[in-house]
């Protein structure tokens, strides 16, 4: 019985710990924090969206087969280098693929994906940006059933901070 | 068998009265006499009044609000610990897991949460909650019946445009003040 939980703990712990660990940002009061759940996407379907063309009706399945976005950003420096150095233990466990690498004006921004149901869609999407200065660094954080080629459409719906970077995000 | 549905409603009053957590509800009731809290009532009646110059599907949501309440807790100078304790009871209440979280964000020392209790299309209860480690908490609830959450949206947004007219909430506020 004891090694069945021993077993069960084993199994679940790093779930549960890839799951939270950057939970603890939603607190910080260093932080912006936004989380959007599942149940707030198929909300926003229904209000603000007609689907008399093809393409709104791409963007509805995006947003109904979203699960949870986060998005953290920080302008102070000690969680900066806190959350670089989270996003790196994270993505060392490597069950994220790296998607791509953008470059520009001494920022750094990468993208890792976790595979999905075909080659167009992932089931998760996350972003880090690695600001100095000015320029936030920010977390973003998505999962679901996300269809890349739809994905930047996002940016200009909500208001992420680095959203712009979505922009960059192309087929794999 | 025709008592079949009849049974189970009683039956589902009954459990829930027999929930030993806090509820909000509670938490307003206990509360709201309380000199350091700022409670407000709003009874549907007086949202539907006959003064108000509504459009008729306006009028068709707020008939499924039954009322709308409002809790909220100022920081001032001496009550900093009250404060803290207080802030902690409220974020238990709604850490449970039947409020189903919408979307909650954070920006410096405010914090803000919205969330809803009851079925995806047919909600009883809608709560927003924010909180500012400088100026306080507060909680506001929109209990109904089978509200349609998109309808609610709808009638927040045309509320934040300035198109709803409420006149029994205007001379309530004004009164406050």
């Amino acid at each position: 019985m004891k090694k069945l939980t021993f077993l069960l703990l084993f199994t679940l712990l790093p779930l549960l710990s890839n799951a939270q660990s950057f939970d603890k940002y939603e607190s910080m009061k260093e932080v912006d924090a936004v989380v959007i759940t599942s149940k707030m996407f198929k909300l926003l379907t229904k209000i603000d969206l007609n689907a008399d063309d093809p393409e709104t009706q791409q963007y509805i399945d995006l947003i109904e087969n979203l699960k949870e976005m986060r998005v953290f950003s920080t302008k102070s420096s000690s969680v900066r280098d806190q959350m670089a150095a989270d996003v790196a233990s994270f993505l060392k466990k490597g069950s994220m693929e790296e998607l791509m690498r953008v470059t520009e004006n001494g920022k750094t921004v990468k993208f890792y994906y976790k595979p999905g149901k075909n080659d167009d869609f992932v089931s998760q999407l996350f972003m880090f940006m690695d600001g100095k200065g000015d320029e936030p660094s920010v977390i973003l954080n998505i999962t679901g059933d996300i269809n890349l080629s739809q994905v930047s459409k996002l940016a200009q719906d909500f208001n992420i901070p680095a959203g712009d970077q979505l922009e960059n995000v192309e087929k794999k | 068998m025709k008592f079949t549905p009849l049974i189970l409603a009683l039956l589902g009053i009954v459990l829930n009265s027999c929930n030993s957590d806090t509820s909000l509800q509670e938490y307003y009731v206990q509360n709201q006499q309380d000199n350091q809290f700022l409670a407000l009532d709003v009874p549907s009646s007086l949202l539907t009044g006959d003064n108000s110059s509504l459009t008729a599907e306006q009028k068709a949501i707020l008939k499924t609000i039954n009322k709308v309440n409002f809790i909220a807790f100022p920081l001032k100078e001496d009550n900093k610990e009250v404060f803290e304790a207080e802030k902690e009871k409220i974020t238990k209440i709604l850490s449970d897991e039947k409020y189903q979280t919408l979307m909650m964000f954070g920006k410096g020392t405010t914090k803000g949460k919205i969330m809803f209790l009851g079925e995806d299309d047919a909600i009883d209860e809608f709560i927003i909650f924010g909180s500012d480690e400088e100026k306080g908490f507060g909680v506001a609830r929109v209990t109904g019946n089978n509200m349609k959450p998109e309808d609610l949206i709808k009638l927040f947004k045309s509320a934040e445009k300035g198109d709803l007219d409420i006149a029994g909430l205007q001379d309530l506020l004004n009164s406050k003040q």
